[in-house]
């Protein structure tokens, strides 16, 4: 018998002695929603800025050609003009440990941490759940909280932490950095998004008759609200302000929506094979990178909207061994941060136009850092948090 | 409003249907994609929880698999992209080792005097991606252009990691059946 044939004898010997328990459809299927709600998370709609209005953006985009991904938003905002020879970007490599990271302040956004919603002042409010998003709403909060199901539901908070009012919702709150709102009610057959003002009062609504759940993108300056859609015809939307619906062509959903710019990073891609996703950055006039950029998952932009957090091309809904500060004009990453193989990224988010905040677990703990553009790395909450690593302690919102 | 109604039954049904042709495939394929799932693991729970993850993943992307003969494959791509990842979640003390060998599932007996035995010891050795190579080529039979796919390496490489493989498996399983164990740091 050659080696071959002695090794396909063994095998298959060892696989017929496994049994194993039957899976369910409905496992899968819960798993699916789990992965689609983590990924979601990871790339979602909820940035961490800070309060900072109207700061001019005055960036310079290499436009393309646009050719490989023409997309169109519906609502036409700014489009940066002037063109500048970008300098060449060398990707700085650091590996990202708390190991000799200097202690480092509170965050400077608010969070999530054991059934408290934690200020920059650090007041903390109690509520009943550990919310994967929230934000400011008028006098109270709005956060998302998600079952075991996997089901989203959206509770409107008061100031003490109390649910005021509930409802089905998508995996997202969208918040813009003047601090507007916006939420999708999902209702029977149908489902309301609502752009909310800064007091929290419903400021604009678009009523979806079809059943399909909205996963809110971002806030744009006139009031326009990006949205995605999943399920058979998955399309990256554009709700505007004069009431109509209009796809930004391309792009399935966003990871970021530049406020001020009306730029938004579009996923164009994904491919389970690679595996990696694919992006391009999008304007009112279509893409403007001449091809699309696989190295990163394309997420936040920073407050000047000159800066956006890159993360794994494909999200696997494991935790990232990366995360990195892509510059918007090339798309090319200043600085990235890689995980030692025992560690991984739960979430990133902007705490100010320059410092991203990062949630790692390590075989210590959970720690927050606070990472720059040049490579420095903060260890924020000092001796590591304690929890399991398949649930993040740490939630990320929006400012206060 | 009639046009909406029409709209919700048309997605409704298009779910519906999506769910069912998932399930048939699911149902049909769950047994093989376990053995394969075990040969790469070496633990039953480890199994488990890999193919319900590819299951999930080939879920969220069956409406882009187009050309229906082409799934297996796609789920294959899945089972060992997946299980390569698997050191990100080495936190889960039920999965992964390749510093222990893991105890046999199931009763099995010995056809041949513990060579058997030392045989499955040295598969669990090997590194994960050549030992994907093994598994795909000889038990799934997949060619080496197959296999390649699937890796996404090139036919050379599949020939260079199986060609190693035989080769170390006929200096330690041959030379030493009572092999049991092989450290990260020798490999």
């Amino acid at each position: 018998m050659s080696d071959n044939e002695r090794l396909s004898r063994e095998l298959r010997n060892r696989a017929d002695h496994t049994g194993g328990h039957p899976i369910s459809f409905d496992d899968v299927k819960r798993s699916a929603n789990k992965m689609k709600w983590q990924q979601r998370a990871a790339t979602g709609a909820v940035a961490a800025v800070v309060l900072a209005i109207g700061i001019p953006v005055g960036m310079s985009i290499a436009t393309g050609d646009g050719n490989s991904n023409d997309g169109q938003v519906a609502n036409p905002s700014p489009t940066p003009t002037e063109t500048n020879t970008p300098s060449p970007i060398v990707t700085k490599e650091v590996t990202l440990t708390v190991d000799g990271a200097s202690r480092g302040a509170e965050p400077g956004v608010v969070y999530v941490y054991d059934n408290q919603i934690i200020q920059p002042d650090g007041t903390a409010i109690d509520v009943d759940y550990d919310y994967s998003n929230v934000a400011v709403f008028g006098e109270g909060w709005i956060g998302i909280r998600i079952d075991d199901e996997g089901n989203p539901t959206a509770d409107v908070l008061g100031g003490d932490g109390t649910v005021i009012r509930s409802f089905p919702s998508g995996y997202t709150i969208a918040v813009s950095s003047s601090g507007e709102v916006a939420a999708f009610e999902d209702t029977p057959g149908g489902g309301t998004l609502t752009r909310y003002d800064e007091a929290g009062e419903p400021a604009q609504s678009w009523d979806f008759a079809n059943s399909v759940i909205l996963e809110l993108e971002g806030i744009l300056a006139d009031g326009s609200v990006v949205y995605s859609t999943e399920g058979t015809d998955p399309a990256l939307m554009v709700a505007r302000a004069s009431g109509d619906t209009q796809p930004v062509l391309g792009a399935s959903n966003a990871g970021g929506v530049a406020r001020e710019s009306g730029l938004i990073t579009g996923m164009v891609s994904v491919d389970e094979m690679v595996p990696e996703s694919c992006w391009n950055l999008f304007d009112s006039n279509g893409a403007l990178w001449p091809k699309a950029k696989c190295a990163y998952t394309l997420g936040h932009f920073n407050e000047s909207e000159q800066l956006i957090i890159g993360k794994p091309s494909y999200l696997d809904s494991i935790g990232d061994g990366l995360v990195a500060i892509v510059d918007v004009e090339t798309g090319k990453a200043l600085v990235e941060y890689d995980t030692p193989d025992d560690s991984f990224i739960a979430n990133s988010v902007w705490e100010d136009d320059a410092h991203v905040l990062t949630l790692v677990y390590s075989p210590a703990g959970w720690h927050i850092l606070r990472l720059d553009t040049e490579g420095n790395i903060e260890n924020v909450n000092g001796a590591a948090l304690p929890g399991e690593a398949e649930f993040a302690p740490v939630q990320f919102g929006a400012p206060s | 409003m009639a046009v909406a109604v029409d709209a919700r039954m048309v997605v409704a049904v298009k779910a519906q249907d999506r769910d069912e042709e998932f399930a048939a495939y699911m149902a049909a394929r769950q047994p093989s994609l376990l053995r394969t799932a075990y040969l790469l693991t070496g633990d039953q729970h480890t199994a488990e929880d890999l193919v319900q993850t590819a299951l999930a993943k080939l879920y969220l992307s069956w409406d882009k698999v187009q050309r229906r003969e082409l799934i297996d494959g796609y789920v294959r791509r899945i089972l060992v992209n997946e299980h390569n990842s698997l050191w990100r979640r080495s936190w889960k003390k039920r999965e992964v080792t390749t510093e222990y060998v893991p105890e046999t599932p199931a009763p099995y007996e010995e056809p041949d005097d513990g060579k058997g035995q030392a045989l499955w010891d040295f598969v669990q050795t090997l590194p994960k991606k050549q030992r994907a190579a093994i598994v795909l080529r000889y038990y799934e039979e997949l060619s080496e252009a197959e296999t390649a796919a699937v890796l996404g390496v090139s036919v050379g490489t599949v020939k260079s990691q199986t060609s190693r493989a035989l080769a170390t498996m006929r200096s330690k399983v041959d030379d030493h059946p009572t092999l049991s164990r092989t450290t990260e740091e020798e490999r």
